[in-house]
């Protein structure tokens, strides 16, 4: 159990690590021009930034009721 | 559109808000649930989306292309860190009832006032720019939709500064939304559920004016996007050809995921009013969608905008002026009204925690601690409370407006929100350091805020009243006195970083190094070190609450509290509490430690954790922190006291060996003097035999003469005195015997009790008989195992017959011996029915020659050591014998041993196993 | 010469010896066995001489020699304490109570005899100064 919820934590961790890394510079940097007619680096964006939240869904409500007992259980993190 | 007409929408607008919210606060049905939901909680966080994204954030786009997503990406990041710090600050929070940011921190850092009350001084000044923005937006909006399109020039003279008018009529909401009563804990479910209900108007607001521009203006997306790149200025903010993104994108996401959980307003609506902490694990990524969405048609309205409207339109107020000048007031109007609701809920929260932080962190602390006033002895304080912090709520309005007069013109919305930003961000390295990090300390985290600050001030407040004049541009472009180095955008010579960049390095870096190096170079109080484990070891609160030992009288605390909250909410919370910890709230009289730190933490919803302490301090009787406390609490660092703390304990070791010493001292002397009392017993024992057997000797020797039936006499006496004398001697040395062995029975063989009674009785039976005395003994049970020793045992029960026989009276003697089972026990019995023994020699007749005076024959037979010995070798056998009325008047002797386990082994075959049990 | 004389002992066998002892000698004897009854038989009859054993049931030796020379009428009657103690310390409190002589058992016989009878002498030879043993 406490793996598990370990396991979110460190995920989201990755996540935030990943999201600081690609929505940064220099990275953002290598983004720009055009792409089928749209600001590629507004496609960039919203790609990214969906792809991130879209994620964060996935591990914070995943396997939903579970994870809610788990954060119920007790005052430590 | 006539101002007035515009005015009275607006207003409209918020009296329904705020009906919205008074339903919720007074209904109990469904709606009143709401706040109960992730979803209601996840919206209201979105009070983030201030005017400023709505009206800035667009002007923003229009200028420089996508640089106002760092705004929402820096919360989007922090969010995802969400389970290791927002739920951390949850947590804490929750469990010490903090209402605001000023009060986690002052919690942190020992509760002193001044910290928090230093907090609470940076919020206001950071964020007076932030609430004018706000009033500016406002005000422009109303300029810009109450314009002739054809003119340009504004109508009615009565509403010319429509930012006083919009400051009025929010400061009003305020006070309605945010201070209309006290509640424990500072939930303001009503004001919660409006912010939400704003916050959906603002997507859908947003979202409208977007549709109607990408396909109504244009044709989809793809021909807004399409004759953008058409136009060379918009176009080269999507090429490649230069490095456009640096510094100044990084430190405005680091600055926006900080003031996410730095701003009061945010942590008003993520911490104090969160009902749930799991709502917290939706809003994880329901937020960043809702900012994700927000955003979404903010960079086509932007290009849309700049192609369409004449250059020198307000880039602020963009979303306005193009349905406006297109031809379509209506939707003009739902963007002002999304505009409202985002300047409205962002006021309505901001001015709430703000006022919440003044009147708890700085004002009532301060009247509190003035004696004079006598407010700790008043008796109902909640309408002062709610006068302070109303009072407060004008203030700041105040002020905001005044910035807004004199400063407003220089600066576009995002540089003033950013300004804020960096003010409040100085509060995060003292909360993130304060929950992570033990070593933090009060002193540490009182520099780094201060610095961080004073850097702010210089590089940033002062710059912007310089802008506007107050004392000359050549402040900013020469430094003061001309001194380059000092020069407030490029401290140090730091040149390069845009205003913003620059302020946030230099206040952050000084804020962290002072916050980090003083803490290292100082010491932790006791006190601030119990903070710092509670806080950073997340230790519960029931241990916390045994940290301070503090005690107190229930209905003193009862009274106190009741004076904040009302004596109904009072006595509900302390029965609900009482309940959970299993204690009559109608008795318990004496408050422990626990109960004060509730009581506390009960106040502290109220009027802040400062207010509070000094509040119950001033009844509560606290005792320092003992030695054993500080144990529990102190780490590594404590190794002084540890060895104190152990040379404490050997000097009390010692002193507890000379105690020791002194009471074994004490029984060594009465020891002592009783032997002292058994040699002279002896002694006497043994010489007044020895005295007539000398004296018969004597007699005989000396008259030859003696007719032969008185020298037969003499000579009987003399030989009975001399078996008296050998028979005293066998039993002292069987005592010594026995006392010389101690507790350990000379033999531990399986003994059978029924045995040895029927052995004894027939080696007594002779004695009986010859003084016409009669003996019975009825045995219960089948054998009767004990363990010990045989010889013992069977010399018990015949000293307890023998006493029997001695004491009954001849001829009709009568003495019944028995042997019952009662439980794991054996109890063997031997009663008489002599002139028994009175209730106050029962105890004394098994002392050593004690022999009680009331005998049959005047002269005892024994020589007083009998039970004696008897009482010695049950004893030994882990047994009781004691004395008490037989059953026919006599006394009647009672052993008590415990039987043997069950035969197992060899010492089975040798006998019946036992039938009784 | 006869004397009356009152053997308070609680051990039968001693008692016997010591009134065999003094009949020989021609004494009165009486017996008792405790401090209680001794007390009364010296108040019904005083004696001229007391044996006096010093360990009794009911008001032992001392107290009885402590209530004897508490009364001044009783002054002409000579104490010899009995004692099967022994001991220099309860020599000295007898005498220090006014017993006139102390014995220690188990005694020879011939000392009990000469003692009672310096005991005796001295008393006829104090008679002119009656109370002079008790100051």
């Amino acid at each position: 159990m406490m793996l598990r919820r370990t396991a979110r934590r460190d995920r989201m961790v990755g996540l935030f690590a990943a999201g600081a890394v690609l929505l940064n510079p220099p990275i953002l940097n290598l983004v720009g021009g055009w792409l089928f007619g749209w600001p590629a680096l507004y496609l960039y964006f919203f790609v990214v930034w969906g792809a991130l939240i879209a994620a964060a869904a996935l591990v914070a409500e995943g396997r939903g009721g579970q994870v809610d007992e788990r954060d119920r259980d007790g005052p430590r993190p | 559109m006539s101002q007035p007409g515009l005015v009275a929408v607006a207003v409209a607008y918020l009296l329904l808000l705020f009906a919205i919210a008074w339903v919720v606060e007074h209904s109990s049905g469904r709606v009143s649930r709401l706040t109960g939901s992730s979803f209601v909680y996840t919206l209201s966080l979105a009070v983030y989306c201030s005017s400023w994204t709505f009206n800035g954030g667009v002007g923003k786009a229009s200028q420089t292309g996508l640089d106002f997503l760092p705004i929402y990406l820096g919360p989007t990041l922090a969010f995802c860190l969400g389970p290791v710090l927002i739920r951390r600050i949850l947590r804490i929070s929750h469990a010490n009832r903090i209402t605001s940011i000023a009060d986690l921190i002052g919690a942190r850092f020992g509760k002193r006032a001044s910290l928090s009350a230093l907090v609470t001084v940076i919020a206001v000044i950071g964020l007076v720019p932030y609430i004018a923005l706000q009033l500016k937006s406002i005000s422009s909006g109303l300029v810009a939709l109450s314009a002739d399109p054809e003119t340009g020039a504004t109508t009615g003279p009565v509403l010319a500064d429509g930012a006083l008018w919009a400051a009025i009529v929010l400061t009003v909401f305020a006070m309605l939304f945010g201070s209309r009563s006290i509640r424990p804990g500072e939930h303001h479910p009503g004001m919660v559920v409006a912010v939400a209900a704003e916050s959906i108007l603002k997507l859908l607001s947003l979202t409208a004016i977007g549709l109607f521009v990408v396909y109504g203006l244009f044709d989809g997306f793809g021909d807004l996007f399409g004759k953008a790149a058409k136009i060379p200025e918009i176009n080269s903010v999507f090429d490649t050809s230069s490095p456009r993104y640096g510094y100044s994108w990084i430190s405005m996401t680091l600055l926006a995921g900080l003031a996410v959980f730095c701003l009061p307003r945010q942590f008003q609506v993520m911490v104090v009013e969160n009902v749930d902490e799991r709502h917290l694990n939706r809003a994880l990524w329901l937020f960043p969608l809702y900012l994700l969405a927000i955003n979404l048609f903010v960079l086509p309205i932007a290009i849309a905008g700049r192609m369409m409207l004449p250059a020198d339109t307000d880039p602020d107020n963009l979303v306005l002026a193009l349905p406006f000048a297109t031809g379509h007031p209506w939707l003009a109007l739902v963007a002002f009204l999304g505009g409202l609701s985002a300047a409205a809920s962002m006021v309505v929260v901001e001015t709430t925690a703000l006022s919440l932080m003044i009147c708890n962190d700085v004002v009532m602390p301060a009247l509190l601690r003035v004696k004079r006033l006598g407010l700790a002895e008043k008796s109902d304080l909640t309408r002062l409370l709610l006068w302070i912090r109303r009072a407060a709520m004008v203030a700041i309005m105040v002020l905001g407006y005044l910035y807004m007069r004199h400063d407003s013109a220089q600066f576009a919305l995002v540089s003033i929100g950013l300004m804020s930003f960096v003010a409040v961000a100085q509060f995060a390295p003292a909360i993130v350091g304060g929950i992570y990090w033990r070593g933090a300390t009060w002193a540490g985290a009182f520099a780094g805020i201060s610095c961080g600050f004073a850097i702010w001030c210089y590089t940033m407040l002062l710059p912007s009243f310089a802008r506007s004049g107050t004392f000359g541009m050549s402040f900013i472009a020469d430094g003061p006195f001309g001194i380059a180095l000092l020069k407030p955008y490029a401290l140090l010579g730091l040149g390069g970083l845009d205003p913003v960049t620059h302020g946030t390095f230099w206040s952050l870096l000084v804020n962290t190094g002072a916050f980090v190096t003083v803490s290292l170079v100082g010491r932790q109080r006791p006190m601030e070190r119990a903070r710092a484990a509670l806080f950073v070891g997340a230790v519960d609160s029931g241990e916390a609450a045994q940290i301070w030992r503090r005690t107190a009288l229930v209905p003193d605390l009862m009274s106190l509290t009741a004076r904040f909250i009302g004596r109904e909410k009072a006595a509900a919370a302390y029965a609900s509490f009482a309940r959970t910890r299993g204690v009559d709230p109608a008795t318990a009289v004496q408050a422990d430690a626990e109960t004060v730190l509730f009581y506390e933490r009960l106040l502290a919803g109220v009027i802040g954790a400062a207010s509070a302490r000094v509040l119950v301090g001033s009844i509560v009787e606290e005792e320092p922190l003992g030695v054993d406390e500080m144990m529990r609490i102190l780490d590594e660092t404590s190794r002084l006291i540890e060895a104190n703390r152990q040379l404490e304990e050997k000097s009390q070791a010692l002193e507890a060996a000379t105690a020791e010493l002194k009471a074994a001292n004490a029984s060594l002397q009465v020891l002592d003097r009783l032997k002292d009392d058994f040699v002279v017993t002896v002694n006497h024992e043994l010489r007044t035999p020895l005295a007539s057997i000398r004296a018969f000797s004597e007699i005989l020797r000396d008259h030859p003469d003696l007719p032969d039936r008185e020298r037969l006499d003499f000579l009987r006496i003399v030989v009975t005195e001399s078996e008296r004398l050998t028979r005293l001697i066998n039993q002292l040395l069987d005592l010594s015997k026995i006392e010389a062995t101690g507790s350990i029975p000379a033999e531990r063989a399986r003994v059978d009790l029924a045995a040895v009674a029927r052995d004894s009785a027939d080696a007594m039976r002779q004695v009986f008989a010859r003084s016409g005395m009669t003996l019975a003994i009825e045995i219960a049970t089948g054998p009767a195992f004990v363990l010990g020793d045989h010889d013992r045992l069977v010399q018990v029960v015949i000293n307890l017959l023998g006493n029997a026989a001695k004491f009954s009276p001849p001829g009709r003697g009568r003495a019944l011996l028995t042997l019952a089972r009662t439980g794991d026990y054996l109890e063997l019995s031997v009663a008489d029915n002599g002139p028994g023994i009175r209730a106050e020699d029962r105890e004394v007749v098994f002392e050593r020659f004690r022999q009680l005076g009331d005998t049959m024959n005047d002269k005892p037979q024994g020589a007083g050591l009998g039970l004696a010995i008897s009482q010695r070798i049950v004893a030994q056998h882990g047994g009781l014998i004691w004395v008490e009325s037989g059953p026919e008047g006599g006394a009647a002797f009672k052993v008590r041993l415990k039987a043997a386990p069950r035969s197992k082994g060899k010492a089975a075959g040798r006998h019946q196993p036992a039938s009784a049990d | 010469m006869a004397a009356s004389v009152l053997i308070a002992d609680d051990d039968p066998s001693i008692s016997r010896a010591l009134s065999f002892l003094m009949q020989r000698e021609g004494h009165d004897v009486r017996t008792v066995a405790d401090g209680q009854q001794a007390l009364a038989a010296i108040e019904s009859r005083p004696p001229d001489i007391v044996l006096l054993d010093l360990m009794m049931p009911k008001s032992n030796g001392y107290e009885v020699c402590r209530t004897l020379r508490a009364n001044r009428s009783y002054d002409g009657i000579r104490i010899v304490m009995l004692t099967a103690r022994g001991g220099e310390a309860d020599q000295r409190v007898g005498m220090d109570l006014g017993a006139d002589a102390y014995i220690a058992k188990p005694f020879a016989i011939a000392d009990v005899v000469s003692c009672v009878k310096s005991v005796l002498a001295r008393r006829r030879e104090a008679m002119p100064g009656a109370g002079a043993a008790g100051s």
